[in-house]
């Protein structure tokens, strides 16, 4: 850009009118203010800002609340901290800043961290016959099936900061009958419970229960419809992973058997009943939901995190924003959303007694 | 003149700096103009930077020559999704240990004359310069007026509630 305004500048000179003039026409004007800096300066000083601090530039004045707003400065801010393994939304149980410092002191500094399989390794090591799985919303609420005793725990942090009080939900599993294949997911902060079953009728198509979290029989009160159906494009569906709810916005990836197929991630609003965006990669994804527009996604055969805008809907093949992962790191960025986090929860019988 | 290693800069002021070559090309702007001038005895103008504000740029030029090539490099730009920290050292915030309007001003011209790593540094101090701050303090520190109504503030606090208690 600047070269080629330089070549025009040479010639100029060429045509003998004197250095001084041409380098006048692209001088800036004299500034001695915060706000007089250029627009591309702001966007610079932001990015060296945390979430806190701008959020509180936003509300300083009209003119840099826009270049917040209108720069991607925190879309940008929102994908490093769902690449460091958090989700937006109201906060759990730990802030987003001690997540991230207990992570890092953990695993070094600069590591992409996956803090799905920490919390549930564990504990699935020691109970072979129960399956754990940990669900995304507004808190990070995990998921225990005891098949034994026929019925579906939920655990969730605290309601309110600081309260020592884990939350607890038991589900019968007799209140979905005649289908054993399922996966869970709850916003306990919506009073949402969400269960996924395979249609009866078909292999591959699959059935969304949205269901009261207090009260599991009764469908959820906001919801226009009872129950979601979804049929996948992807042919040999082995199952659906990682599901993720943010407000209205439920997201999910169904994982081909055939792995040479890739992953396809589908988002629907919950409310209206309706599918809002769907996409099929080529490739094994991870992903995570960072607001009520933007999803993230990225791959082990990619170089960087691909952020997409899901409402209102756009191309989803074309991403609006690319984040270059740091190179050195390209083995632990493969487990930044892991692709297998265990969210099915289905076929797991007691061995010992 | 003579010496085809050294350059001389005239601020709008009419002062004139003489400056080995190898520390004006820090600035992208005048290495592209030398190379599409060729050899030139003309001395170059940099009209709206004052002499006070392209004393400092050639003091952080010539004291940042010899890293140039490593804090240019490809990964540094590559690398966006890391936590972008504001780890400023020791010169270089002794270097911005000015008024706040000379501080803008090396801001503005070393954006002007495409000076990366002056313009990174210095967006670092700004930042940590908010680092903390109320929205009313921010504006207290850089004299900035609120041109938003009480209505418009709370709303925009509301709609940013969750980022606040981290």
């Amino acid at each position: 850009m600047r070269s080629k305004q330089w070549s025009g500048v040479a010639k100029t000179l060429r045509a003998g009118r004197g250095l001084g003039r041409a380098i006048f026409h692209w001088a800036p004007r004299p500034s001695g203010t915060f706000c007089s800096l250029p627009e591309d300066v702001l966007v610079c000083i932001l990015s060296y800002c945390d979430l806190r601090d701008l959020m509180s530039c936003m509300l300083v004045c009209r003119q840099l609340g826009n270049v917040v707003r209108t720069n991607d400065c925190l879309l940008r801010y929102k994908t490093l901290l769902a690449a460091n393994g958090m989700v937006d939304g109201p906060l759990d149980h730990l802030g987003k800043l001690q997540m991230l410092q207990q992570y890092v002191a953990l695993s070094g500094s600069g590591t992409y961290v996956n803090t799905h399989s920490r919390y549930c390794s564990p504990i699935d090591a020691r109970n072979n016959d129960w399956t754990i799985s940990f669900s995304f919303s507004s808190c990070n609420s995990y998921i225990i099936t005891k098949r034994q005793e026929a019925v579906t725990e939920v655990y969730a942090p605290p309601e309110f900061p600081g309260s020592r009080s884990i939350r607890h939900w038991t589900i019968p599993l007799d209140t979905f009958p005649g289908e054993t294949n399922r996966a869970v997911a709850v916003d306990p902060a919506q009073d949402l419970l969400l269960v996924f079953q395979r249609e009866t009728f078909s292999e591959w198509d699959v059935a969304v229960h949205i269901r009261s979290l207090q009260d599991a029989f009764t469908p959820h009160p906001n919801a226009v419809l009872p129950i979601l159906h979804t049929a996948p494009s992807l042919l040999m569906l082995s199952h659906l992973s990682a599901i993720q709810i943010h407000r209205h916005h439920v997201a999910w990836m169904q994982l081909s058997r055939d792995t040479g197929l890739g992953a396809q991630i589908e988002i629907w609003d919950w409310q209206a009943g309706r599918m809002i965006w769907r996409h099929q990669f080529g490739v094994e994804v991870s992903f995570a939901l960072l607001d009520a527009a933007h999803i993230v996604v990225t791959s082990n055969t990619w170089k960087d995190l691909r952020v997409f805008r899901f409402d209102p809907p756009s191309d989803p093949s074309v991403d609006v924003l690319r984040l270059n992962l740091p190179l050195e790191h390209i083995s632990h960025r493969i487990q930044v959303f892991p692709t297998h986090p265990r969210t099915r929860l289905s076929g797991q019988t007691r061995n010992s007694g | 003149m003579g010496d085809s290693n050294r350059l001389t800069l005239v601020a709008s002021d009419g002062g004139k700096f003489v400056v080995d070559k190898e520390v004006v090309q820090m600035s992208v702007l005048l290495k592209n103009m030398i190379e599409d001038l060729g050899e030139t005895d003309e001395s170059i103008p940099i009209p709206n930077v004052t002499s006070p504000v392209l004393t400092k740029v050639i003091e952080f030029c010539e004291n940042h020559r010899t890293d140039a090539a490593r804090t240019d490099g490809p990964n540094v730009d590559g690398d966006d999704a890391r936590m972008r920290t504001a780890v400023v050292s020791d010169w270089d915030r002794q270097f911005f240990d000015v008024d706040q309007d000379l501080m803008f001003e090396i801001i503005v011209a070393a954006n002007y004359l495409d000076i990366k790593s002056l313009v990174d540094v210095g967006c670092k101090v700004v930042a940590d310069m908010i680092k903390g701050k109320s929205p009313q303090e921010i504006r207290d520190l850089f004299d900035i007026v609120n041109d938003f109504s009480p209505e418009e503030e709370a709303a925009l606090r509301k709609e940013n509630e969750w980022a606040n208690d981290r």
